[in-house]
């Protein structure tokens, strides 16, 4: 069996006032989703950095594709992996359709300019976001979960066997977030490797086909989706009772977290 | 003597702080002044007219007469240093008429100290200021004379410039930029008075930086360069930058004069020496050729 | 609020170029055929004399070439500096290069050093300058933008200081001297000085219009534009130094004559866009011929009395920049 797309193994960082994360082992296959989870300060971010390459491993190794990271350049790095950030600068001096662009930095060589078939790559990526009708407006002027989506627009438009998501969803309407992840499961579906950083334990549940689970800078867990988000699992990450359940009639698992009625009612004590 | 003058300026400072607003009262100067010279005209003036020893302190810029050269100082003229004024008991301060220093002089008034203004930037300026130091040392008659006779020389080299084709001039302050002076510049009225007239007669400032291609355009016939830069071309050789310019009608004809500002940049006493070395330059026809000495620094003149 | 600005491609880059060389030969022209004296258009027709010539050629010629290049070293410069610290306010003296070069340049003059050394004088003063920010600023191996925009303060305000002390302590020839050596004032650069200032310039012209994508991508943030493939620290250090040499080189020579580099390349944005790819070339085109008309105005204003050409770049850009900063704050977006 040939190599995951992603793999990361024993990989550590650590920031200088030593937050981060200790040997972490992690897979992404081509065709796959996987949910990196766990709350605040886990660790998922400097993942997600290391993985992108921006930071590197003060221990272990990464490997994308088969090749070391470390040994690759950046622009090599950039034609394999796309990453939808956090968040987008909001002074940007472009369009939607000039930022969107920008993702087809890696492909183009040298002094060239972008080709027709980049601008029509851009334009397809801003229509597969709900966004072709933002692609003249100035970003500045867009609201977070416009900018949200111009991102993501990019980081299609990147063009990118493997993706990265960094909580994509945290400003969008509902309905974008739906549609979103059903392109992302679209874009699994047709080979690409995915890992998003999720706080919406649903969207995790409903999406990932596996997920991690991380916690002070350790993995905890880690598993196919329905096997690893349990109410032990989670309650222990997450540090607050939650409940998993299925939904019978959509076949979804359900993730709860329990408030304090909740828990009367259960019959459960602090 | 120190405590004395430090006891004097507590006293006056706590004058000045308990009657602020109020003036000193004499309109009529101490007997025996001490000035304090700030004014390099009034120095040679002072000591001109044999009040030399009343002068105590002398500003930065006060080189000559050489007598002078062991004088305390006081600063310059910008930033008169109130402490030693004080200190030094100065109870008159000389200076030139200027916008700068005016905050440090109105300090110096409030603590009692008269403080004299003086123009010397026309001839009737500086004759006006020699009648006026003459009456401060109370040598009246001295000063009167030495009026005189300034004027006299001054209208004999106008009678003997009357006359003759005037030449045109151009007066050079400062190289890198080009400052040169206009009306309003006691170097305007000497150029005037030898027979010449100033190619930048439509200046508006006695002195300004000016371009160039408009002096150039102007074609003066003799340039009398007195910037500040050190020794060099002898007279009649077009120095160094005004050499690039052969065609310029005082270049061709080697009527480029360098002087050294020493002789001509402080009317006073030696306003009829100043006159009569410009009109040799100008007009030598009538005047004689230029000397050696003329474009020579006076005795002295480096501190 | 839509803009309609086609995405970059070579047509529109060589057209806008071309506009720009148009309008510098034109300011070129204005500025050789213009001036303090009544030399120009009309003698022209009717013959030159040798003194009407050698001004035309001797005087404004290398004057107006001087500010050209001048003018483009500046407005270069500013564009890298902006590009940098990814914030279209910043100007080439920011960084405190500028501040190195002046301190040189006075300090060279108090001494005694002859006029034709100064501008190497300065031009020392800032490489110091230089290597001393790079390396206060090179944070585990990389050149870390917020320690250089605080070293550079902090340069700029020590130099400033240390001017001051000089001038106090200066005589009133060397103060004179000190005073009209720091106002900006377009020169008369010598054959060597004007080679090598337009070397540069065109240099960095070709330099940051090549580096343009990548300078695009900068604006994400240091991680974006690296998750896009830029090599950020080494992007990042290059850009530094060619602002640098590029302020070096103007200041040396001509004095702190403001507002050009942070003024034209913000004009050549509102016009043109933001993409380096041509916004670095055509604001050199643009700061060349703005220095040149306004050295034009400093000729002209008060003639003949001449102005010190920083007086004109700060009675034009001031307000701009005002302006500028109003409908930032309004919303209205750069």
């Amino acid at each position: 069996m040939s190599e995951p797309a992603l793999v990361a193994r024993g990989a550590g960082f650590a920031y200088r006032d030593g937050h981060g994360v200790a040997a972490i082992d992690l897979e992404v296959g081509s065709g796959e989703i996987v949910g990196l989870l766990g709350p605040n300060g886990a660790g998922k971010s400097t993942l997600v950095r290391m993985l992108s390459g921006v930071l590197a491993p003060y221990r272990g190794s990464i490997r994308l594709f088969g090749a070391e990271l470390a040994g690759l350049a950046r622009i090599e790095i950039a034609r394999r992996v796309a990453v939808v950030p956090q968040e987008t600068p909001s002074d940007l001096p472009y369009t939607a359709l000039e930022t969107v662009l920008l993702g087809r930095h890696p492909h183009l060589a040298g002094l060239a300019f972008e080709s027709d078939a980049d601008l029509e790559l851009a334009h397809a990526a801003l229509a597969q976001l709900g966004a072709e009708e933002l692609a003249e407006r100035p970003v500045a002027e867009l609201s977070a979960g416009e900018r949200q989506r111009v991102a993501a627009a990019r980081a299609l438009a990147q063009d990118t066997p493997a993706l990265l998501l960094d909580e994509p969803t945290s400003f969008l309407d509902l309905r974008f977030q739906v549609e979103l992840f059903d392109l992302v499961r679209g874009l699994a579906a047709r080979g690409r490797a995915i890992l998003a950083v999720l706080h919406d334990l649903n969207l995790a549940a409903e999406y990932c086909d596996r997920v991690v689970l991380l916690a002070g800078g350790r993995l905890d867990a880690a598993g196919p989706t329905a096997e690893t988000l349990t109410y032990a699992n989670l309650t222990r990450v997450y540090g607050t009772e939650i409940y998993v359940d299925l939904n019978d009639l959509t076949g979804s698992l359900v993730v709860t977290p329990l408030s304090d009625r909740a828990r009367r009612r259960l019959g459960h004590r602090r | 003597m120190r405590r004395g003058a430090a006891a004097r300026a507590v006293f006056a400072l706590a004058l000045a702080a308990a009657c602020a607003r109020e003036r000193p009262p004499s309109a009529a100067p101490p007997a025996a002044p001490r000035l304090g010279v700030l004014s390099p005209s009034a120095a040679e003036t002072l000591v001109a007219l044999g009040a030399g020893a009343s002068i105590v302190a002398v500003g930065d810029w006060v080189r000559r007469p050489p007598e002078l050269a062991a004088t305390p100082g006081l600063g310059s003229f910008e930033a008169p240093s109130a402490e030693r004024v004080l200190e030094l008991d100065v109870d008159t301060l000389i200076t030139v008429r200027s916008l700068a220093g005016r905050r440090e002089l109105e300090e110096l008034e409030r603590l009692g100290v008269r403080v004299v203004e003086l123009d010397t930037s026309t001839f009737a300026g500086t004759l006006d200021s020699i009648a006026a130091l003459g009456a401060l040392v109370g040598r009246e008659d001295a000063a009167a004379a030495l009026a005189a006779t300034i004027r006299a020389r001054l209208e004999a080299v106008a009678a003997r410039a009357r006359g003759a084709a005037p030449r045109r001039v151009l007066v050079v302050v400062g190289r890198e930029p080009l400052f040169v002076a206009g009306p309003g510049s006691h170097l305007d009225e000497l150029v005037r008075l030898a027979g010449g007239v100033n190619v930048l007669a439509d200046l508006a400032a006695p002195y300004a930086e000016v371009s160039l291609e408009a002096v150039l355009a102007r074609g003066p016939e003799i340039v009398l360069d007195v910037a500040e830069v050190g020794a060099g071309a002898s007279r009649g050789e077009p120095p160094g930058e005004w050499g690039r310019w052969p065609r310029l009608p005082a270049v061709a004809a080697g009527r480029v004069y360098r002087v050294d500002p020493s002789r001509l940049s402080v009317p006073g006493p030696r306003l009829p020496e100043m006159a009569e070395l410009v009109a040799r330059l100008v007009q030598p026809e009538r005047f004689g050729a230029p000397l050696e000495s003329d474009f020579a620094a006076l005795d002295g003149a480096a501190r | 609020m839509k803009i309609s600005r086609a995405p970059l491609d070579r047509r529109r880059l060589v057209r806008a170029l071309a506009l720009g060389v148009a309008a510098l030969v034109a300011a070129l022209a204005a500025g050789v055929l213009l001036g303090a004296a009544p030399v120009g258009w009309s003698t022209l027709a009717s013959g030159l004399s040798p003194v009407e010539r050698a001004i035309l050629l001797d005087v404004r010629l290398p004057r107006v070439l001087a500010a050209a290049v001048l003018g483009a070293a500046l407005a270069l410069a500013g564009v890298a500096f902006q590009a940098l610290l990814r914030n279209p306010l910043a100007d080439p003296y920011v960084l405190g290069v500028s501040g190195g070069a002046s301190l040189g340049g006075v300090l060279a003059l108090v001494v005694g050093v002859p006029a034709a050394a100064l501008p190497v004088a300065a031009f020392g003063g800032a490489l110091a300058a230089l290597a001393g920010l790079e390396r206060l600023a090179t944070v585990a191996g990389r050149l870390d933008v917020l320690t250089l925009l605080l070293t550079g303060a902090v340069f700029n305000a020590a130099t400033a200081a240390a001017i001051v002390l000089v001038q106090a302590l200066a005589s009133r020839e060397e103060l004179h001297a000190v005073v009209s050596y720091l106002l900006g004032r377009v020169p008369a650069l010598g054959g060597g000085a004007l080679a090598a200032v337009a070397g540069a310039s065109v240099a960095a012209a070709i330099a940051l219009g090549g580096w343009g994508r990548a300078l695009n991508a900068l604006a994400l943030g240091e991680e974006g534009a690296a998750q896009l493939g830029v090599e950020v620290g080494r992007l990042q250090r290059a850009v530094f130094v060619v602002g640098a040499l590029l302020t070096a080189l103007a200041v040396s020579w001509a004095g702190m004559i403001g507002f050009v580099g942070l003024v034209v390349p913000h004009v050549v944005r509102r016009l043109a866009g933001p993409d380096h790819r041509l916004l670095a070339p055509l604001s050199g085109l643009a700061g060349a011929a703005f220095l040149v008309l306004a050295d034009l105005g400093a000729r002209l204003a008060m003639a003949p009395r001449e102005l010190p050409v920083g007086v004109v770049t700060a009675i034009v850009g001031g307000p701009f920049f005002l302006v500028v900063l109003r409908r930032r704050r309004e919303g209205r977006g750069v």
